[in-house]
């Protein structure tokens, strides 16, 4: 024997309106569709048929519960029509079959209608077909699931009447003013008049047409039409406005320059509309990852929404949208930059990152833009014209450590380096040469930089030799070589440079000092061998009076003390944590040194 | 150091992200009290783990559970919780270091036991973390163990999240060979009914195998113009891309392929994760070769200069290719299974001369 399951209708509504729906505001949204479903069937048959649809919030006698009633002037509903239509739920769970019956106008009516059971325990449809003489019906569907059916004596106008009774607890979404607003959110974009009745007045909902439905006499009114929608839309005041149309999709809206540089970690979402009814204001993927520092509005006639109905579904339409999309803003920098540079360079400014993007991976747009874009130096911002004009060859660091590190002493040797670290930078540094064959690009790295350092003469040679061999010895336990060159500033004595492995491995020897036997044996394995070229360098400076001093004093407990003393600040100046050896060497030698001090002056203090 | 996690979190991970982290690390090391030395290493925990950085978080993440051990009362000081959730991170990309040992690895994963049985919490966790770690050194017998004893055990609040662990089981069927049910599990991920942070980006990426060898082309092409989108940002996703690199080049989509290596190959030579960098290079080698045996003797690409056997002009020979990412794929390869006592790293290096016969054109352009 078999048996059919038993659907408890109330257990449904509860998890639709959990999971399928975003929330319990959604019943307007089905209802215009609906409404506006019906409208399309009936312009079928009569093709001059004025569609209209009207809302009305009753006032409620006193103790009554709130209700809404949505009225269109549609196709209507036969008998037959009610019976498959409002009284079956979820006919087919297939995705496509339930995008055709979509697409078949007033396919998905019922499952609208149990988006309306979230707010309301009954709801009273009243209809007339506008097809041949049909009678005018009535059906009341309950939330229990059952539903009666009957024939009204008195005839209505063609189309259907939609009551709704709020359910306690939903009072909010019987609100006048609430309505009004979700009828707004919903329906600003759809082609028929909707009308909302309350307290006795009468409001066109929609009655603003979007800018890119209307004509304009000149680009002024245009643009001041588009900021204006763009300001009621999301209330910015934006940078600017990109119309945009792809025939893929069948897509037409508009793209909004944000006023401000947006986070690259954040989502980048959209408002847009399917068949002018809001599908969503948090689509993603309709524009390339590169596009970021845009808000569109756009309404799509052509492309599928995802079950979720939150984004489109990934097709082939979606992807040419896309292009079609993406390539409207490119075209859109690209008249900039010929016609309007100085506006060009007020939008880098906020969006250089979504720029650098593109160009990281279009080298035509990159011949056009990469003059323009700003980056990070040791001697400020720039763009990359200004730091050509000046420099010969363009110096980059790739790294953000190396480039604190030598920062300071490159731009007192004159030397203009490029942090090379950001996002994109170093792909787009990368790239100069081969774009721009006359280019000539380095990189640069805290020891690189040294190589740049003048030689002492081989008599000055001889006289830092003793220094040299002594300073080596002194610093070798913490793998580090001495060096005597000249650079400036002549105020810094000694410079510490090290590569970045060597400073992954000191953070390294840093957590081993306290961490349990286990641990510290896996970074020991994880870090490997030191290989001897990963020595750090402290590069004496013997511009510095100090270092030429130091190189002729006889004292082995004094320069001992001064080479550690040197050595330890310098790790401070490049930001770099000490380990305790190092901490104790800190302390040693300044103690050391007073106590040199003291001694020294101790004639003096008697 | 504010202004810096600031910046840092404005960002997508990647090296950029992670570098800025580093930086806050040495400030509050130099300059900071505990809390904000603890403080800067969770972001770098964090960085690193998303951003490929897991040497750097493994540090980081050593550093801040002495700290615990050391100040066991200040739980102010370092959340418990939080802790053992990164532990989770941590052992989820150990096994990629061939220079740990499996005696490390085992004693790692009983300190993860203890501790996460100290603090009162189901083991379910430390059996996915050594389900992991078995997998990826090739154990097949302890993988199947751990995955079925972490199956049985019911989820807490430790747990990864629903789609997280929807994948692990779809990851596990795949690698079992048992594509068709893989598949029918990944349904939910694949249409975005359960996602997070990292799936279904992850899934994407690897049900293209199980539907490639299952003939379902037009499903792997699907998702592979899906996933690969959403993967192409400064965050590092190696074996994925490996994954896809490999699905164009069975598909013989050389082109789009070699596109793809050249983009990532940077990540691949940095990547820590020397099994996810073994899964790029394998591909990439398979993929050079294959061009070499089409007659397509030279490319102009524009590599990495981090590349060892970069050019200046941007001209490479196929056949130096493959042979340079052959040999680098073989000796990573090596060390893996000298670390693990077994040949599992060995036979994936011979399943590339069996790819050849399984290329079945499927030309995306014309799709």
């Amino acid at each position: 024997m078999d048996y059919k399951f038993q659907i408890n209708l109330g257990g449904i509504i509860d998890l639709l309106s959990n999971h399928l729906y975003s929330g319990p505001e959604v019943f307007v949204r089905e209802l215009l569709q609906n409404a506006v479903d019906a409208i399309v069937a009936r312009r079928h048959v009569e093709p001059e048929h004025a569609g209209a649809i009207e809302i009305e919030v009753p006032t409620p006698a006193p103790g009554a519960p709130p209700r809404v009633v949505f009225t269109d002037n549609g196709i209507g509903l036969d008998e037959e029509e009610i019976h498959r239509f409002l009284a079956t739920i979820g006919q087919t769970s297939k995705r496509d079959e339930l995008d055709e019956r979509r697409s078949d106008f007033i396919g998905q009516f019922g499952i609208g209608l149990l988006s309306c059971f979230v707010v309301s325990d009954e709801i009273v449809v009243v209809t007339r077909s506008a097809r041949g003489d049909a009678p005018t019906m009535e059906w009341r569907g309950r939330a229990d699931g059952t539903y009666t059916i009957r024939v009204l004596a008195e005839t209505a106008p063609a189309g259907t009447r939609v009551e709704l009774t709020c359910k306690p607890g939903r009072e909010e979404f019987f609100e006048p003013g609430r309505v009004a607003e979700l009828a707004r959110h919903y329906g600003s974009l759809l082609p028929f008049p909707i009308n909302l009745s309350a307290d006795g007045r009468r409001v066109h909902v929609n009655e603003d047409e979007p800018p890119w439905r209307r004509a304009f006499t000149n680009p002024q009114q245009e643009r001041a039409a588009y900021m204006r929608y763009g300001e009621r839309a999301f209330g910015v005041e934006f940078f600017d406005h990109i119309p945009l149309r792809a025939a893929a999709g069948d897509v037409q809206g508009v793209a909004f320059v944000l006023p401000f540089a947006p986070s690259l970690a954040a989502r980048k979402t959209h408002r847009v509309y399917l068949k002018n009814m809001l599908l969503s204001e948090q689509a993603e993927g309709l524009l390339p990852d590169w596009a970021f520092f845009v808000k569109c509005v756009v309404n799509a006639n052509d492309l599928r929404p995802t079950a979720s109905r939150e984004s489109f579904y990934e097709d082939d339409a979606l992807r040419a949208t896309r292009t079609a999309l993406g390539q409207a803003l490119r075209d859109y920098l690209i008249e900039l930059a010929r016609h309007e540079p100085s506006r060009l360079q007020r939008l880098i400014l906020l969006h250089y990152l979504s720029i650098k993007a593109l160009a990281v991976d279009d080298d035509e747009f990159y011949r056009l833009f990469i003059a323009w874009l700003p980056f990070e130096t040791n001697m400020g911002r720039m763009t990359l014209s200004e730091y050509r004009k000046q420099h010969e060859v363009v110096r980059f660091v790739p790294d953000l450590d190396q480039f604190r590190q030598i920062a300071r002493v490159a731009a007192a040797q004159n030397l203009c380096v490029i942090n090379g670290a950001y996002t994109y930078d170093r792909e787009l540094l990368e790239k100069l040469e081969d774009v721009f064959p006359g280019a000539r690009t380095e990189w640069v790295d805290a020891t690189s930089l040294t190589y740049s350092f003048d030689y002492l003469t081989l008599d000055e040679q001889d006289e830092v030799a003793d220094f040299v061999r002594f300073a080596d010895e002194v610093l070798r336990p913490f793998s580090c070589a001495a060096e005597v060159r000249r650079f400036q500033p002549h105020e810094l004595p000694a410079l510490y440079t090290a590569s970045t492995e060597l400073n992954f491995r000191r953070s390294v020897e840093q957590t081993k000092e306290i961490a349990d036997g286990l641990w510290s044996s896996v970074l020991t394995n994880v870090a490997g061998e030191l290989p001897a070229e990963a020595f750090a360098t402290l590069c004496f400076n013997y511009n510095s009076p100090l270092v030429y001093k130091l190189s002729r004093v006889q004292d082995e407990t004094l320069v001992r003390l001064a080479v550690q003393t040197l050595y330890v600040q310098s790790l401070l100046l490049s930001h770099r944590p000490l380990n305790a050896a190092e901490m104790k060497l800190l302390n040693e030698g300044l103690l050391g040194l007073l106590e040199w001090g003291v001694d020294a002056g101790g004639g003096w203090l008697h | 150091m504010r202004a810096l996690l600031r910046e840092a979190d404005a960002l997508e991970p990647g090296e950029t992200q992670t570098a800025l982290v580093e930086e806050a690390v040495r400030l509050a090391d130099t300059y900071g009290t505990i809390r904000e030395q603890l403080e800067t290493r969770e972001e770098l925990i964090h960085a690193g783990t998303f951003g490929g950085a897991y040497d750097k978080a493994l540090v980081a993440y050593s550093w801040c559970l002495a700290q615990y051990d050391r100040h066991p009362h200040a739980s102010s000081l370092v959340d418990t919780y939080k802790l053992l959730w990164r532990y989770k991170w941590i052992m989820a990309n150990i096994a990629g270091f061939p220079q740990v040992t499996r005696a490390q690895l085992d004693e790692m994963l009983a300190d993860m036991e203890r501790r996460y049985r100290a603090a009162g919490y189901g083991l379910r966790p430390v059996w996915s973390a050594r389900y992991r770690v078995a997998k990826v050194c090739g154990d097949r017998e302890l993988a199947f163990e751990a995955y079925n004893t972490m199956r049985a055990m019911s989820r807490d609040l430790l747990s990864d999240c629903a789609a997280c662990d929807l994948d692990e089981q779809v990851t596990f069927h795949i690698w079992s060979g048992k594509h068709a049910q893989a598949l029918s599990l990944a349904e939910r991920l694949l249409s975005g009914g359960l996602r997070c942070a990292t799936v279904p980006q992850r899934t994407y990426a690897r049900v293209l195998w199980p539907l490639f060898r299952l003939g379902r082309y037009d499903d792997a092409a699907y998702y592979h113009l899906k996933g690969y989108r959403l993967i192409t940002g400064s965050r590092d996703w190696v074996d994925e891309y490996a994954d896809h690199m490999l699905f164009l080049a069975l598909t013989d989509n050389l082109d789009r392929a070699v596109a793809l290596f050249a983009r990532h190959l940077r990540f691949a030579l940095k990547a820590v994760n020397q099994k996810d960098k073994f899964l790029f290079l394998r591909a990439a080698w398979f993929l050079c070769a294959r061009l070499a045996a089409k007659g397509r003797a030279t490319l102009k690409l524009r590599l990495p200069r981090a590349f060892p056997a970069y050019e200046r002009t941007g001209l490479y020979e196929t056949a130096r290719l493959a042979a340079w990412l052959e040999a680098e794929t073989r000796a990573i390869a090596a060390r893996f299974d000298e670390r693990d006592g077994n040949d599992y790293y060995t036979q994936l290096v011979a399943e590339v001369a069996t790819f050849d016969a399984l290329v079945t054109p499927y030309p995306l352009d014309e799709h």
